[in-house]
């Protein structure tokens, strides 16, 4: 009954998830800017998360009767966000391929999204907070 | 007040016929047009609200990319049901002053 | 994934980064020794000093196929060593110094100032960005502990 409870607040709990993980991840490749051989990775939620909204992946999805098997096919409820290992550039000389400049600016453009959906949260727990006249 | 600008023109023309249906003494009338008028506050609430999941949903698959209209949405329903809760309570007690005077 | 993951990671690169420093700044400090260390009872001049930088937590095959499996971030970066830069030292001709050899050539370190200098920015510009990395990290929690407030 409460909206806090509902679906859209678990599409928020998860954006949030998969913010806090492109963080770490951005850390990460930041960290590595130097090491030979090392190449960036990044976080994909929000592309998969809208093919499976709009339902343009296919729906089949395979049937697991052990919590090992491997998923076949993803369901909208099932949409994690993963982290893929990007090979496409070569930035310098010792096949490192960070762009410092492009790590800062998605470091910031995170932090953002992530300060914005946390207000969202916020903003879902005041209204259920008036309509309960809570103080 | 553009926030709930429907909402407060109706609250008016409601206000507006009182007299009229006080005079007549027919208070079935008066608390009918009060529900109407908080049954139209709630539709727009619940439509304010829906924009706004509608608006979060775009913003989190990356669609819609300038925070303030977010920001806006929500600040617009937060408002529209504050003010929902205030006209409610103030009906309720408008309505207990009216049963009280009858005794 | 703990609380603090992308903390210890730009942190292991501060670390990283300051032990670059300190090894480019002894390779400074020393351009000009002559006299590094006494090697069969004749002085060597000092030899230029590199850092080695790995991935941690990349230093087996297990452990690069777990963090594969179960999509682990990687956990940030180390020295993994120090090693003796095997280029040849330079000879500057300087009959009058008293480490000359008979042909009047001095052996100096084989430290190229303006290629240390170039390193220098380069540790400098690192430890910036990792800790704007860090404090986007800490804005992002303490962001979180304000939910419902």
């Amino acid at each position: 009954m409460l909206n806090v409870n509902g679906n859209q607040f678990k599409l928020l709990e998860r954006s949030l998830d998969a913010a806090n993980l492109r963080q770490t991840v951005i850390a990460n490749n930041i960290a590595n800017a130097d090491t030979p051989y090392f190449k960036r990775s990044d976080v994909q939620f929000e592309e998969v998360l809208r093919k499976a909204m709009d339902g343009s992946i296919s729906k089949l999805e395979g049937r697991r009767t052990d919590p090992r098997h491997i998923h076949i096919g993803i369901s909208g409820q099932e949409v994690k966000p993963a982290i893929v290992q990007d090979d496409s550039t070569v930035m310098n000389n010792n096949l490192n391929n960070v762009d410092i400049d492009m790590e800062m600016a998605l470091l910031a453009k995170n932090q953002l999204r992530y300060n914005t959906i946390i207000q969202q949260v916020n903003h879902e727990i005041t209204m259920s907070k008036i309509a309960l006249e809570a103080r | 007040m553009e926030v709930s600008g429907a909402l407060s023109a109706a609250f008016l023309q409601n206000t507006n016929k009182l007299p009229s249906e006080l005079k007549s003494g027919d208070v079935s009338k008066v608390t009918a047009s009060f529900s109407e008028m908080l049954e139209h506050a709630l539709n727009t609430v619940d439509q304010q609200e829906k924009e706004v999941h509608a608006l979060n949903e775009q913003f989190i698959t990356g669609q819609v990319s300038d925070v303030h209209s977010v920001m806006i949405a929500a600040e617009r329903a937060q408002l529209g049901l504050q003010l929902t809760v205030q006209v409610r309570n103030k009906v309720i007690e408008a309505y207990q002053e009216i049963m009280r005077t009858q005794l | 994934m703990r609380l603090t993951n992308s903390f210890d990671i730009s942190a292991s690169a501060l670390t990283a980064q300051r032990l670059r420093m300190d090894v480019i700044a002894s390779n400074v400090a020393n351009a000009e020794t002559t006299r590094a260390q006494l090697v069969n009872g004749e002085w060597v001049p000092y030899t230029r000093k590199l850092v080695v930088l790995e991935p941690k937590g990349q230093s087996s095959f297990a452990d690069v196929l777990n963090g594969k499996m179960e999509g682990r971030a990687g956990e940030g970066v180390k020295v993994s060593r120090i090693y003796n830069d095997p280029a040849p030292y330079k000879q500057v001709y300087n009959p009058s110094h008293p480490d000359a050899d008979e042909n009047g050539y001095v052996q100096m370190p084989n430290v190229d100032i303006l290629k240390e200098m170039a390193d220098m920015i380069s540790a400098t510009r690192s430890y910036e960005a990792n800790v704007t990395a860090l404090n986007a990290s800490k804005a992002m929690i303490t962001k979180a502990l304000e939910i419902g407030k």
